[in-house]
Order: structure tokens, then C-alpha cells, then sequence
């Protein structure tokens, strides 16, 4: 069947709703700050997307999410809010909003994963010139991607690099988003 | 009535269980209308971020109204309600028009509601010019399989 029927087989884990959000910034591109002042200093200019420059690079953010979909908003929202801080268009924003929650769902829709509790990491690093997304979990044995599946072609579209990975027992799929600079 | 009805077991006399004079848009609790998933449900705090309700337009036309976020942890939720819809000769009006974020999963939903309908005998068509769902239809390259309308009343004639 070209299309399959949802599996409603899967349950959400709703007891299980830890979420786990935490920042590294590279200490090397902040030698002046100390853990407690940068703290307020990143948080004046988060908001800020007209000053991006300002911000120590490279950045990474790390959201680990437990294998329930319902969780899968929280990478939509973090997507967003960098996309935002990035400068992105309005289209790009959504884009990049879709295509993370593409790629989270290529883990959560696979028959039998989360049953063990494994958490979803969600990784974004930021370069110069690019975006780049990483989510990996533990391998389930049932996660692969499928080509010829909608939410593949789509993720294919939305980004400008799709990479595919199991090894050491975790998958990992990686998405790179350039960044340009925009026009209007 | 049939509150307890399995949902999504496509008994297609789901349909004639259905009241009749529900208002558009009037929403399902689980008790006023003949299909429930509020037992399936239960434990889940109810999302704000996703609503699905049917109005009968009679004359075996039906509208089914989506708002908020139609996503991999929602879709399901509207195919338990398009499911029973799609009997023969019914024509079922997809109202996407609230539709404020669209995935694979529900577009998924969709194209199965227009395979059900088209192997069925009866009409499926999507109301939902905005861009957050032609963006996912034109990026799965699966517009041309749903029959898209304008508005509701366009859908609904025809």
C-alpha cells in the first residue's frame, strides 16, 4: 500500500514526561565571562534577532525528549526559536519547523521504539554558514528509513543535506540547513 | 446512542448512528454525538493545539472542521472521525482552513480518507488554500491526488 494506515497500535508515555533542556556554549569564545554573568547576557540577547553577531559561535542547544509524540512539539518550538534568532525568513522558519519534526517522527513512528524508555536527543548547532540538526537515539532494530515514504521525500526537500547513520548501536540522522543571508 | 463504539473499526454503519441535525461545527465532546475516543484518550491532558469536529450538511454531506496542529501525535484523532464518515455516496468537506501546522502524518490521513472515499463510492474534498498545508502538498508532490476547493460551500456543492 502506497500509503499504510497510521499504526495506532503505538501508546504516548504520558508518565514519562521528563524533558530535558540544557545549553553548551563552547567556553572558548567567552573567556571573559563567568558562569554567572554570561547567563544574563545570553538571555538579553536571545531575543534578539537583529544582533546575532553578538553571539559566540559555534553554539550548540541539546533537547532530549522522551519517545512520546506528543513531546515532538517542543523540538517544533526550539526549531523555530533559533530559526527566528538566525534571522531566518518566515518560510524558512517553517520549513526548518517541519522538517524537525520530520525527522523526529521517522523515529517515533517506527513499530516498537520508546518502549524502553529511550530518549530522543535533538541537537542544533549552529555554524556561520549553516544550520545542523542532529537527532539520534539508541538503534531500535526497527528504525530505517523508507525512501519511498512521504515524510522521507518531504525531509529530503526541506533541507540542503539528509544523512542517515546507524552505528554503536544509535541511529543518527543529521539535516543541514545553509544560511543565507535575506534579501528583504 | 453508541458512546462506547469502538472507534476506527470501519463499521460502516457507524454512519447511520449518526444524529442528523448536529450544527456545523458543532464540536464532539463523546457525549453528544455517536462516536467517542474520550476512553481512549483518557490520562492525556485534552490539547488545546488540536480540535476536530463534524457538522451534518445533510443529504449524506458531511463537514469535518480541523483546527490547530495536525501532526504525528494528532492525526490519529481525525482519522477516527473521517473513518465512519466515508460511506457510500456520502461527500465528506475536510474544513483545513484553521489548520496551523501540517506533517507527513496528516497528510497521510488525508490521502487514506481520499483513497477510502474514491474506493468507496463517495467524495472527499479538502478546503485548505493557506500555506501550511500546499507547502507540505507540494513538497510530498501528493497535491494532485486530493480534490482541493476554495472555500466550504464551493466543496460542498461540488
Amino acid at each position: 500500500m502506497l500509503f499504510p494506515e497510521p499504526d495506532r497500535q503505538s501508546k504516548s508515555f504520558g508518565s514519562r514526561s521528563r524533558t530535558k533542556i540544557h545549553r553548551d556554549i563552547h567556553a572558548r569564545n567567552t573567556p571573559n565571562r563567568t558562569a554567572g554573568n554570561s547567563e544574563g547576557s545570553r538571555a538579553m540577547h536571545e531575543d534578539n534577532p537583529a544582533g546575532p553577531d553578538r553571539l559566540p559561535r559555534p553554539r550548540t542547544v541539546v533537547l532530549s525528549i522522551p519517545a512520546d509524540r506528543e513531546q515532538v512539539v517542543l523540538v517544533r518550538s526550539v526549531a523555530g526559536h533559533i530559526a527566528a534568532r538566525l534571522g531566518l525568513s518566515v518560510a524558512d522558519l517553517t520549513d526548518l519547523r517541519l522538517a524537525v519534526d520530520e525527522a523526529c517522527g521517522l523515529f517515533l513512528l517506527a513499530p516498537g521504539f520508546g518502549v524502553s524508555g529511550e530518549l530522543l536527543e535533538c541537537r542544533f548547532e549552529e555554524q556561520p554558514a549553516s544550520l545542523t540538526v542532529t537527532v539520534s537515539a539508541p538503534a531500535a532494530t526497527s528504525v530505517e528509513p523508507d525512501v519511498d515514504d512521504i515524510g522521507w521525500i518531504m525531509l529530503s526537500a526541506l533541507v540542503d543535506e539528509l544523512t542517515w547513520k546507524a552505528e554503536h548501536d544509535v541511529a543518527t540522522l543529521t539535516l543541514v540547513k545553509h544560511l543565507t543571508v535575506r534579501s528583504s | 446512542m453508541t458512546g462506547n463504539t469502538e472507534a476506527g473499526t470501519g463499521r460502516p454503519d457507524l454512519a447511520v448512528d449518526r444524529p442528523s441535525e448536529t450544527a456545523a461545527g458543532q464540536q464532539y465532546s463523546g457525549q453528544q454525538g455517536s462516536i467517542s475516543y474520550d476512553h481512549e484518550y483518557k490520562g492525556i491532558a485534552p490539547m488545546d493545539r488540536f480540535a476536530v469536529s463534524v457538522g451534518d450538511s445533510g443529504q449524506g454531506r458531511y463537514v469535518v472542521t480541523v483546527r490547530g496542529e495536525l501532526d504525528l501525535a494528532t492525526s490519529d484523532r481525525l482519522w477516527i472521525e473521517l473513518e465512519p464518515l466515508l460511506a457510500p455516496q456520502t461527500v465528506v468537506v475536510l474544513d483545513g482552513t484553521e489548520i496551523s501546522f501540517l506533517d507527513s502524518s496528516g497528510l497521510r490521513v488525508l490521502l487514506q480518507a481520499n483513497n477510502r472515499a474514491t474506493s468507496g463510492g463517495a467524495e472527499f474534498r479538502l478546503v485548505a488554500p493557506q500555506q501550511a498545508v500546499q507547502r507540505v502538498l507540494e513538497l510530498a508532490g501528493t497535491g494532485d491526488h486530493l480534490q482541493t476547493r476554495d472555500t466550504v460551500d464551493e466543496a460542498l456543492t461540488g
